[in-house]
């Protein structure tokens, strides 16, 4: 397991854990969400590939009410 | 085609109407399932925020239930570079390139910082995507914004949820008059004749929010403001007549009766 920062909180994850394979972790549907890992926005494409390493801090977002 | 229906481009959208529905400060799902369809909008803003799991990306499900176009801002930036990473998040949570971009000065007054909005309208348009520039309603700033390659621009009427109406009727006319993309008004419409005022002005579309979600019947509200929308706009096309000083009689002088006194 390794441990990263998910919306400024701690979780850990498997080792070579993807983008993918964190928001099916989570149960979330992967359409309306983005991600960004250490400032970085990562695009859907690179999702499957794209995998986590201990301390990331991970921005998951998705869409709320605004004006 | 009704003039009525007459559409608009905005970014890489065609909309037969012309009021963009801000989703910002409805007090459920359900208010904004009702006033997207009591308004007739095509499309709506959302802002991004981090995921929460009782939230579970409930807006998401209804508005593409509802087939209305989605409009991600960039709300609670104050830097370029943060507006930047937000429009790419925008962009990736919902598949466009079209970005609400608003780059804000400070909380109290929630006014766009023009250095930092040209800034990062000028690295997103560089990069892809559909600017739509909230903006002061500074003429000089709007050029300045159309320039950097903003393809819609969306001045102010006054600051965000004041509902004070347009402050400066004749900027919003002049930003109008010298603008080759859409402008849209956005912020500070309070209620229908503020909406149906701006389509008078020139503008081709108006952004509300808080007028509609936080008006005592939302449904309602939704439902003037789309109709003054339009009556603003067929008012501008129907061309009003010339402001004169002394009356001119509707009636015809010819063909009077003549009444004699006895």
């Amino acid at each position: 397991m390794i441990e990263i920062f998910l919306n400024g909180s701690l979780r850990r994850v498997p080792e070579l854990t993807t983008i993918d394979g964190l928001i099916e972790s989570i149960g979330l549907q992967k359409k309306g969400v983005a991600i960004a890992v250490n400032s970085e926005v990562i695009p859907r494409s690179n999702w499957t590939e794209k995998s986590l390493l201990p301390q990331d801090k991970v921005e998951l977002l998705t869409i709320a009410q605004g004006g | 085609m009704e003039a009525s229906l007459e559409p608009v481009k905005l970014g890489s959208l065609s909309l037969t109407s012309r009021l963009i529905l801000g989703t910002g400060g409805a007090p459920s799902n359900q208010v904004i399932k009702e006033i997207i369809t009591a308004s007739n909008s095509q499309l709506v803003t959302v802002a991004l925020r981090r995921y929460e799991p009782r939230a579970a990306n409930s807006l998401y499900d209804l508005l593409r239930t509802l087939k209305v176009n989605i409009l991600p801002n960039t709300a609670g930036c104050f830097t370029a570079r943060e507006a930047v990473l937000t429009a790419k998040m925008g962009r990736e949570a919902l598949e466009t390139n079209n970005v609400k971009l608003e780059v804000l000065a400070s909380d109290k007054d929630l006014l766009p910082d023009p250095y930092e909005l040209l800034d990062a309208t000028e690295m997103l348009a560089m990069d892809g995507f559909n600017v739509f520039a909230y903006t002061s309603d500074d003429p000089v700033v709007a050029r300045r914004l159309e320039q950097a390659g903003a393809q819609v621009v969306m001045p102010l009427g006054a600051p965000i949820g004041t509902g004070l109406g347009i402050r400066n009727a004749h900027n919003i006319e002049m930003i109008v008059s010298q603008a080759a993309v859409p402008v849209v008004l956005d912020a500070g419409i309070g209620t229908a004749s503020d909406a149906a005022i701006a389509m008078e002005l020139g503008c081709d579309a108006v952004l509300v929010a808080s007028a509609i979600t936080r008006a005592k019947q939302p449904e309602r509200m939704a439902r003037a403001i789309a109709l003054g929308t339009e009556a603003g706009f067929l008012s501008r096309k129907g061309g009003r007549i010339p402001k004169r000083e002394w009356a001119l009689a509707s009636s015809p002088s010819e063909g009077l009766a003549e009444f004699h006194e006895h």
